[in-house]
Parts: structure tokens; C-alpha cells; sequence
């Protein structure tokens, strides 16, 4: 799935370790959902979406489009 | 107030992870010392020592097993616990082939020799490098 998360995390001039501690997962679970090889469950996906101040849609694209 | 926020942030995942590095230190600590104590135990003579060494070892190392994977399993991330469920699979996959294959040469007369080294360790490496291909690639 892709998404915009480390767009997100540059503009914020946060490390892939500094926004796993503020996510409370490991640098290698940000990482692999950044590069599109891990998609985070509902819970950590609500999580990035209240760190980023913004809904799961306008992070994340599972390439289905608006119906 | 956002600078104060992240400090906040990063003091509370570095305690998190200060504490568990610290409890998983005695995880291995029991194991390690349960292990001494029943060999102690078994090299005693009969009698209260080879007993007591026997049955606290014991304990010890069930209750480093129980406490480390209680540990593991409070502390650990989902994308880890992806990437355990696939090794376990891989490897239980794995064990399943090995078991059909062996069963099957003897089935047919061509019995290999029993190795439950080769069994235990091929199970063990293919779990761990599908582990590791999931978490870390």
C-alpha cells in the first residue's frame, strides 16, 4: 500500500527512529510500511493518523480510488 | 510546546525500552541458572541435593521460559509479530515436509537414518531466516 508517511516525517525533520518512538513500534516496522512491504493494522494506522494530525485516507492509497 | 512534546515522547520510549532490555536480562538469568542447577542436581547423589536441584532447577527454567515469552509478547510490535507468524508457519511447513519425506522412504523400504538433530536444526534455521527476510528486509 502506498502512502505518504515519509513525506510526512521529512517535512517534520523526524528520523525513521524518532517517529518509532513516538509511535511505540521498532525503526524496522516504520521502515517496511514506508517502503510499501508492511501494511500497519487499523490501530497503528488511527495512531499515525492523530501523530500527523490528519485521516488514514490522506496518508495511506490502497490504489482503489473514490467510489 | 511541540519541542517539549517530542522530548516527552522520546523519555517515555527510551524508559520503555530500558526497561525491557533490563527485564529480558533476566530471562536468560533464570534459564541460565535453573540449567546449572539441574545439572548439579543430576551429577549429586541421590538424596535432598540431586532432588532439590532437580526440582528448583526445573523450576527456574520453566519460569524463565514463561516470564521471557510473557515479556516478549507485551513488548513486541505488530510487523515482528508478522514476521514470527510467518517464520513459525515456514518452519512448521518445513517440519511436515521432512516428516512426509522420511515417513515415505520408509514406507516404501528405503528407510534413511533417523536424525533428530537435522530435523530440529533445519526446522529451526528455516524459521529464523524466514524471520529474519520478514523482519528486516
Amino acid at each position: 500500500m502506498r502512502n505518504r508517511l515519509k513525506v510526512l516525517r521529512a517535512e517534520r525533520d523526524w528520523s525513521q527512529a524518532d517517529l518509532a518512538d513516538r509511535l511505540l513500534v521498532s525503526r524496522q516496522a516504520v521502515n517496511q510500511i514506508e517502503t510499501g512491504k508492511y501494511d500497519p493494522s487499523l490501530p497503528l494506522a488511527f495512531r499515525i493518523g492523530r501523530l500527523f494530525g490528519m485521516r488514514i485516507e490522506e496518508i495511506f492509497d490502497d490504489g482503489a480510488g473514490n467510489d | 510546546m511541540e519541542r517539549a512534546m517530542t522530548e516527552s515522547w522520546r523519555d517515555e520510549a527510551r524508559a520503555a525500552e530500558t526497561g525491557r532490555r533490563t527485564i529480558w536480562f533476566w530471562s536468560p538469568a533464570f534459564i541460565a541458572i535453573g540449567a546449572l542447577a539441574i545439572i548439579g542436581g543430576i551429577q549429586a547423589p541421590i538424596g535432598w541435593i540431586h532432588w532439590s536441584g532437580l526440582i528448583c532447577g526445573g523450576a527456574l527454567t520453566l519460569w524463565g521460559f514463561i516470564y521471557g515469552t510473557a515479556i516478549y509478547m507485551r513488548t513486541v510490535d505488530e510487523q515482528e509479530r508478522d514476521a514470527n507468524l510467518w517464520g513459525c508457519y515456514v518452519g512448521m511447513c518445513a517440519y511436515l515436509l521432512l516428516f512426509a519425506i522420511t515417513a515415505l522412504l520408509d514406507y516404501v523400504g528405503r528407510p534413511i537414518p533417523y536424525a533428530p538433530y537435522v530435523v530440529f536444526f533445519t526446522t529451526m534455521m528455516t524459521v529464523l531466516a524466514v524471520f529474519a527476510w520478514k523482519r528486516f528486509r
